[in-house]
Order: C-alpha cells, then structure tokens, then sequence
C-alpha cells in the first residue's frame, strides 16, 4: 500500500499527533455533511496541501492515489445504477429514473471514500513512522516497550514482502496450484500464512532478545536523543487548516449547500 | 565463595530449557580472562550459544529455564539477572544482521541502548560519534540502515554495543552472513577492540582462516556440554593437532590445520604417526612452538613428515573425469533487459539506469546431468536474473533456454516444476501442510502409485531421512536440521531432476550450511543434478565440480573449478578470493612431485590419503 516518502517538506515537519487530530475531525465532518461539495472541497485542500506543502507534483498524487480513484468512481456509478433502476424520478436517462437527491447521495458517498483514501494517503506519504512513534510516546505518552515493538514490527514490512513472494515461488514449485476444487482454493491462503507467520515470530523472538540486551525496559523512563514537540508551526498548522475548513463551510452555508446530516438517509 | 577477580568465569554450572528433562550441560567449569580475544570452540549443539545467553541474561529471562551453579563477571555471581541489568557490562552481537535493529538510521539504532539506560541526551551524541569511530565508520549518523550491505550492518550491531561502554562483548558467528572481505574487516575490528580499548571478547565462529592468529585464549567444548581444553592458542592447539586424547573433539581449526588433524587422525593406527606426534607434543613443553607457527609451511611441514612416517609413493591421481557429458541444461545466446524502467519512469526525472540495458547478453550456459555445478559471479552479474529466466518468471527476449532438450517456453510452469526444483534459504517456505507424513505424501500426489505404495514410499524416505519419529508433528515444530532434511525428503520424492540452490548459505548458522551440503552431495551421488548460485567460495571449494562464472551478463569461464582459481585474471573479473586450500594445495605440489591442483579440504585428504 502507500509508504513513506523522505522528502524535506513543511508536511513532513507537522507532528503526526496534530495530523492525526485533524485527520480525525475532518473525517467527522466530512462523513457528516449531506451535500457532496464539502467532500469535494476537501479533496481539493489534501491535494493542494500535498502538492504546496509537502512538495508532490499532482501526478505522484495521482498515481499513489489510483486504486481508490478507480473506486471512488466505480462505486458512484454503481449507486447510480442501482437506484436508477429501481427508482421513481424525474431525470430520465436510457432506462434509468433519477431524483435530485440520488446524484447527491452518490456523489457524496463516493467523494467521502476519496477522501478518506487521501487522508491517509496524505499523512503516510509526509510521516516518518520514527516520529510517528516517537509521537506516540512523547505526547501521548504510549509506553515506549509497545513503542519500539511497533517499530520493529514495521521494519519488517519490506522483508515481509520479500517472504511473501519467495513462499509463494516455493510453494507454486511443490505444485499448490495445480490442486483443483473450491476447498484447495480456499485453503492456499492458509498455506502461505503458517510460514510466513512460523518465520515472523522466530524473528519477532530474535529482534526482541537483541532489544533486552540492550536495555529496552530496563527503567520505567529512558532518554530521548531525538524527540518530538508541539511546537509553535504545529499549531499554526493546526488553526490554520481549521480556518481553512471554518471558511469552507461558512461560505457553503451562505450558498445554502451545506447540510449536517446525522442518522442515515 | 572463592574470590574471582578477572574476567568471565563459569563455576559448576547446570541449565536444562523448560520443558526438556535433559541438561544441555552440567558442571560446565571455563573461564574467560579479562581483556583477550577469546574463542569458544565446540560442535553444534554442545551448548555454546546457550552458556553465552546465559551471561547475557538472555536465558533465563527471554528463554526460560532452570539454572545451577554460578557464572563470576569480575568476581561477582551474575548468574540469573536479566539482560536489562546487565547491559552496561556485558553487550551481546547477534548472528543476523537483519534481526537486531529496531530503528531506521544508524544515529537512532546506537543511541536507542542509551537512552534505554536513561544517558543524558548532551552525552549520546558523542558516543555516538565515537562508537562510530571505533568500528571504522565515522560520518555515517545519518545513512538508513536497511540500504547498508551485510558486513556495515554488522559493524552498525557492534557500535551499537560499544556506545553502551560494556567490558565485556559476546558475539555469536558474527560474520555468518558476510562475504570474505568484510569477514577479514570484522576481524581487524575485533582485534582492534581488544588491544586498543582492553574490551574482553568471547567470539563464537567457525570461520578460523585469518582469525586464529588474532585470538589469545581459546575454550574448547565437547559434544556432552563439557569444556574439554582451555588456554592460550600454543597450549590448545598443538594439543587438538598431536595429542590423540584429543582426537575425538569436532572443532573447526584453519583449512589446513583441519587437513593436518584429518590425516593425522586418519592414520592414528601407524606407529610411526603415533611417535611423530608425541614428539611434536613433547616439544610444545620446550616452547618451540608458538602461536605463530601454525601457519601453511606449518602444515606443509606436517604432511610431510607424516608422508614420510607412513611411506608414502610417488603421487599420481587423476582428476575426476567421470562425469556424464549428457546436457541437461541449455541456454543458448540468451539476452534479457527489463522492457521499461517501471516507476521511475512515471515518477520523472531519476531513471538511474538506462532503458532497456541488457541484464545478460547473448549467454550461453551449458550444465550436464548428474553435475555438481556451481555458478558464480560478482553482485549484479545477473545470477538471480538467469534463474529467473530458467525458472520462467521472466522471459528473455532471444535465445532459447532448453530442459532436457525441451524448450521451456513450450512447457507450462507446472510441467516445469516437475523437473526442476528449487532449494530455499528457509525450509519452512516450501512446507504445505501441518503434519509431516502429509507433507511427503504431497510430493507424491501426482503420481500413478495406488496409495499403499505410496505410503511405503513415504515410510521409506521418513526411514532413510531418520525422521520416523516425528511423523505425526508439525512440520514447523521441527529442529532446523529436521526441517532441512524434510524440505529435500520432499523434493527427492516429486523426483526432480535438477535442483537449483540460491545462495543456500544466507541468513544459516555455519552447521546448517554443513547439513544442507551434505545433503545435496548425497542427492548427487543418487544421480540428482545440483546447481549452486552463490558468491561462498568455501562452498564452491568443496562441493562444486563444474564452475560457471558470470560477469556483466556473460559467461567468462565454465570448467573445472580448479582451473578457475588458477586463473590470476578471471579471480580479479570476477572478484573471487582465492580458497585457502587452493595455496595450501599449490605448496603441497612443490613437496610431492605429480600432487594435482586441488581445491576443498576433502579432495586434499583424499588424494593424500589415495597414495599412503
């Protein structure tokens, strides 16, 4: 899926704890609003924010992104079909009835996935998972043992890989997929988990023998020689990425296209 | 109590696993002195990994056990206390260099023990840049460590331990993943860290050419977990080489040293080899013989006098020509080049390479039935590119690759992988199923056999593999060795013709690498054609027949491996190391008229032994 990028940017300098609080407001917000523009605007700020602050030309978004907009758009034509099928409405096209509100419902559904695709998107891309931890047990004070278990764990995710394809060479070679029928089917996953999990959790042992011998857990506190703070860009990053919002939906609001939508529709 | 001021010491010391009845050693008694280089020597499971876990702290905290007896570090019992306390005085490198980091850039993984023992943040910076100076890699605070090669990350491994400041280092085969020259440069670095900084090092390896004469003080461990012999290099070794008592110890010395030790053994029932060595025994108390004069002329010197004691004629052995001159494997003018730089190409701009650039050109490789081949080159010759096209994974744009006179493009992958198969590093990733017997009965799944036949086949081979009584268990609950010979149990049974084994050595402990090989030259001598794809000289040195060299896309030299190394030129294109028994071999010919060129410790015994 999406990995971090190590480019020098303003994004990248944010701490992922402020990242992570506006990814999570934004999502209510977005997930809340009834009418699609919101959802479109936003699409908008994440790409401009990229492409301004983290220094991404819009086709690197665009092909990083191209599974979901693949998706995104699959799934709005898909809703159409199926309510213009079914549905009464006014809007005629071929054999498809259509209401007002179906567009809205589509669209609105479609653009939320792309957002929240680009969300994430947005801050793998911009953040070093170093300081995602270190984050994590700085400011939000995650015991610092499961702090560098995840980040051991994560640098495995490359060599994981590797393994994956190698059992799977392996295996075809020992003729796995030869066997016919629905039950081999289904059982070749099983196949490929058990040696892949057997060798991860010798190397998990081993990686965690090599972190004791050098004190990891030793003392209840440890030093940091590298460390993250909030400092005074992040909360200019903050506020202002609410102002930015708080504009979008005042103006909205005046162009009457902004509906909070709570419960389902 | 008795008072134990120096170094490392064990006292009577008992540790069974949980879960296992039997200990892995009782009254374990050695001791480790202060500031020397030390070796603790021993065969496979003797135990030696675990007493070094158990200074480490390691066992019994990470890996759990009952523990007796006492383990002194400067006279004070350390026996039981958990690594964390332990790791500003004993530090502990680890075989794989893969699995002892836990951060992304060299800075971050040495200051990750520091700031474990709460060292203020002004003072981590320095020790960071001189634990980096120490190992030889100042100025590299900031480089990723998953980019370094394997012989950096290791050196990454020790300074992480160094800037810790611990007295005492323990380092489990170090160098089991490196290539020669970066092997000789941890040995420098070690040598290094005994002399100019007084660190006390207890080494396990195997690898002895070019470390033996570094070391000060050496442990030798026996089969039962007993330390048999203990001391100074001139006081172990002459006693491993002349004084039978001592025959019965599997250690691995130096290429030449275990030649002489081999032949000596060999010929233990001679009087005449038996007084010779009394006498070189006897010697040693007169101090004749130090640590420096073991060296090639030593056991030149050796086999001659040995020679000499058993009246041996004048040599003459023929190289081993027997091989079949069938071909099994053809590729005939084979090029290949990636179609198009994939996303770089997308991403503009950094294309690093050239498109379409020829991986291999117009390659022709020819590998006979029944062969013990290997192929060799340097990295980025394009061996992993050649058996991928061979396995069919990627496909070369001209030439025509044939198996078994059949082209390989007319085959499906499945027709193909019933005559080729492929050795993994890890025995694990071919396993299928969760029960051994099953596990064999898959390979013969495709066959025409009624299904008693079948199961006898498998009983058979469970037998002959000495796997009969784990025949209902996981075959991911197997010991490594275990898995190893399920893994090859399994292919013999699919019967296919040729296997081919990549870089067979990687990420293994020296005694798998050994089980593996003996393995395939068993598979061999039943008529199995092997082909090794490695850079392992010492593999190549013992087992290869036929030698195929590769560099930049070509096939530079297919013969006898022999002619290989005797090639000055082809050494340097292809950026081999000379085997160490091949010099060995070379001075021998100048004492023995008519001695042929040999490479491989066992082809040397044997011909020696072929004319005594």
């Amino acid at each position: 899926m999406f990995t971090y990028d190590d480019r020098d940017s303003l994004l990248r300098e944010v701490n992922p704890v402020i990242k992570l609080i506006l990814i999570v407001a934004i999502t209510v917000l977005v997930s809340l609003s009834f009418y699609p523009v919101l959802p479109l605007a936003t699409i908008l700020v994440i790409v401009l924010g990229l492409i301004v602050l983290g220094r991404f030309r819009l086709r690197e978004i665009v092909y990083q992104a191209r599974l979901f907009i693949f998706i995104c758009l699959g799934f709005i034509v898909l809703l159409l079909v199926t309510r213009g099928l079914v549905g009464p409405g006014e809007y005629r096209l071929a054999f498809f009835r259509f209401e007002y509100v179906d567009f809205i419902y589509a669209f609105s559904l479609g653009l939320r996935i792309m957002v929240l695709a680009l969300l994430s998107l947005a801050f793998v891309l911009t953040t070093d998972p170093n300081d995602l931890v270190l984050s994590m047990m700085i400011q939000l004070r995650l015991p610092y043992v499961h702090g560098y278990a995840a980040l051991a764990a994560y640098r495995f995710i490359p060599t994981f890989n590797r393994e994956v394809q190698k059992i799977q060479l392996a295996q075809t070679i020992r003729g796995v997929q030869d066997d016919r029928g629905v039950v081999n089917k289904l059982k070749r996953p099983f196949k490929l988990f058990l040696p892949l999990l057997a060798t991860a959790i010798r190397r998990g042992e081993r990686v965690s023998m090599a972190m004791e011998s050098r004190a990891l857990g030793a003392y209840p506190t440890r030093t940091f020689y590298r460390k993250t703070s909030i400092r005074k860009n992040d909360l200019i990053f903050l506020i202002g990425t609410i102002i930015v919002f708080a504009v979008i939906v005042v103006i909205l609001i005046k162009f009457n296209l902004f509906r909070l939508n709570i419960g389902f529709n | 109590m008795s008072q134990q001021p120096h170094g490392v010491q064990f006292r009577d010391l008992q540790f069974t696993y949980s879960g296992e009845t039997l200990p892995v050693f009782t009254d374990l008694n050695c001791s480790f002195p202060k500031h020397k280089l030390n070796l603790l020597l021993g065969p496979s499971g003797c135990g030696k990994s675990t007493a070094m876990y158990l200074l480490g702290g390691i066992i019994p905290h990470a890996i759990e056990g009952d523990i007796q007896g006492s383990i002194y570090l400067d006279g004070e019992d350390i026996a039981g206390k958990r690594p964390q306390e332990l790791a500003g005085r004993v530090g502990f490198v680890f075989q794989d260099p893969e699995s002892q980091f836990c951060t992304f850039t060299v800075a971050d993984e040495i200051a990750f023990g520091l700031e474990n023992i709460n060292t203020p943040v002004s003072q981590i910076s320095r020790r960071i840049v001189d634990s980096l100076a120490m190992v030889g890699f100042a100025g590299s605070e900031n480089l990723i460590i998953n980019n370094l090669s394997g012989g950096e990350k290791q050196k990454i491994a020790i300074a992480a331990v160094l800037a810790m400041e611990p007295e005492t280092i323990i380092l489990d085969e170090p160098t089991a993943n490196l290539d020669p020259a970066s092997t000789d440069e941890i040995f420098g670095l070690l040598e290094k860290l005994v002399r100019e900084q007084g660190k006390t090092l207890i080494v396990i390896e195997h690898k002895l050419d070019g470390f033996l004469d570094k070391v000060d003080h050496i442990v030798v461990m026996d089969q039962n977990g007993q330390a048999r012999l203990q001391g100074g290099v001139d006081r172990v070794l002459p006693r491993l080489l002349f004084d039978s008592k001592f025959d019965s110890l599997k250690v691995f010395l130096p290429e030449h040293l275990l030649i002489v030790r081999d032949v000596y053994v060999q010929h233990a029932d001679s009087a005449a080899v038996r007084d010779l060595r009394r006498r070189k025994l006897d010697a040693v108390g007169g101090g004749n013989l130090n640590k420096y004069g073991f060296d090639l002329d030593f056991g030149v010197k050796a086999l001659t006098t040995t020679a000499a004691a058993v009246g041996m004629k004048q040599v003459s052995v023929d190289k081993d020509n027997s091989r079949t001159a069938n071909p099994l494997v053809v590729l005939d003018g084979v090029s290949f080049a990636y179609q198009k730089a994939r996303v770089s190409k997308l991403f503009g701009g950094s294309a690093e390479k050239p498109v379409c650039q020829d991986i291999l050109h117009d390659l022709d490789l020819t590998i006979n039935e029944g062969d013990f081949a290997a192929i060799l080159g340097p990295n980025g010759a394009g061996k992993s590119t050649l058996l991928n096209l061979i396995f069919q994974i990627e496909t070369a744009y001209r030439g025509k690759i044939s198996i078994s006179g059949k082209d390989v493009k007319s085959l499906s992958r499945q027709k193909l992988y019933q005559d080729i198969g492929l050795v993994f590093q890890n025995p694990e990733w071919q396993f299928v199923t969760n029960d051994v017997e099953q596990e064999l009965l898959y390979s013969l799944k495709k066959s025409v056999l009624s299904d008693r036949l079948k199961s006898l086949r498998v009983e058979e081979m469970l037998g002959s593999f000495h796997l009969e009584n784990e025949k209902g268990q996981s075959p991911f609950l197997l010991s490594q060795g275990q898995k190893r010979r399920l893994s090859v149990a399994a292919m013999l049974l699919a019967g296919q013709k040729i296997l081919f084994l990549d870089e067979p050595t990687y990420g293994q402990d020296y005694q798998n690498q050994l089980e593996l090989m003996e393995l395939m030259k068993s598979l061999n001598q039943n008529g199995v054609t092997i082909v090794l794809v490695t850079h392992d000289m010492s593999l190549v040195a013992d087992y290869a027949h036929t030698v195929h060299l590769l560099c930049d896309g070509k096939i530079r030299f297919s013969g006898l491996a022999e002619d290989l190394f005797a090639d000055d030129d082809l050494i340097k294109e292809g950026r081999l190391m000379r085997p160490v028994t091949w010099e060995f071999s070379r001075r021998l010919a100048e004492n023995f008229p008519g001695f042929p060129q040999l490479i491989g410790r066992q082809k040397i015994i044997n011909a020696f032994n072929e004319t005594a």
